[in-house]
């Protein structure tokens, strides 16, 4: 995690009293609600390095996994094999 | 906060399979750190290597390593630990998974695999899907 900014905000009545019902209905504080939707905005701008890096992965990515079930099953059996490379079989 | 994530959060994240594991993929760094037990590295790279190429799982590697993404040998987990889970699970690769997300304190394991899910209640770190992991981070 990065530095820590602090950030003084002051929200119209109205807005804060908005922020303040959606926070405590969600169990959260208006602080962490803020921070939360902050966030996420930035990522909608995908000012993020990662954001650009995950799309452009997706994007080249030529086999879209459909059967999620067959694919965890595919994984499972690649586990017991790498574990087998990494240890052999009487680890 | 650290996380551990199972390997299919990584495939199908980085296939663009599954919306909610690209998400996670993009919050890393973000909302939570990721340490990762090296035999799921592997296991990513060899996985990806078979359905993509070696140039996709190449750029894979590349993209976790510069997600900031901490890579520990399990080895280094106790062995007391891991038989514990072995005890559960009777899985060793699984109980070796299991073992590392609580010595490494992480706070949540991620995996669509439901014998994990199944498995590991009641343990110092939760066990969530993906959908649930960004319902938590929400």
């Amino acid at each position: 995690m990065g530095e820590m900014v602090p950030i003084n905000l002051r929200l119209p009545r109205e807005l804060e009293k908005k922020v303040r019902s959606i926070s405590y209905g969600n169990s959260t504080s208006p602080a962490e609600y803020i921070r939360s939707s902050i966030i996420k905005s930035l990522l909608k701008l995908e000012i993020l390095p990662n954001i650009a890096l995950i799309n452009a992965l997706n994007k080249i990515s030529k086999r879209k996994i459909t059967d999620e079930n067959k694919e965890i099953e595919a994984l499972k059996k690649l586990r017991e094999r790498v574990w087998e490379e990494k240890y052999g079989s009487s680890s | 906060m650290e996380v551990v994530l199972d390997s299919n959060e990584f495939i199908f994240g980085f296939t663009g399979s599954k919306k909610a594991c690209s998400d996670i993929l993009k919050l890393i760094g973000v909302k939570f750190g990721v340490i990762l037990p090296d035999v799921v590295f592997r296991e990513v790279f060899e996985r990806l290597k078979i359905i993509e190429g070696k140039d996709f799982a190449s750029a894979v590697r590349y993209a976790i390593l510069k997600l900031d993404i901490k890579i520990i040998d399990e080895r280094l987990v106790p062995r007391e630990l891991t038989h514990k889970y072995y005890n559960i699970i009777k899985k060793r690769p699984d109980a070796a998974i299991a073992a590392f997300a609580e010595w490494t304190n992480a706070k949540y394991l991620v995996s669509e695999n439901r014998d994990f899910l199944r498995n590991l209640k009641d343990k110092p770190f939760e066990v969530l899907r993906a959908e649930d992991f960004i319902r938590v981070l929400s």
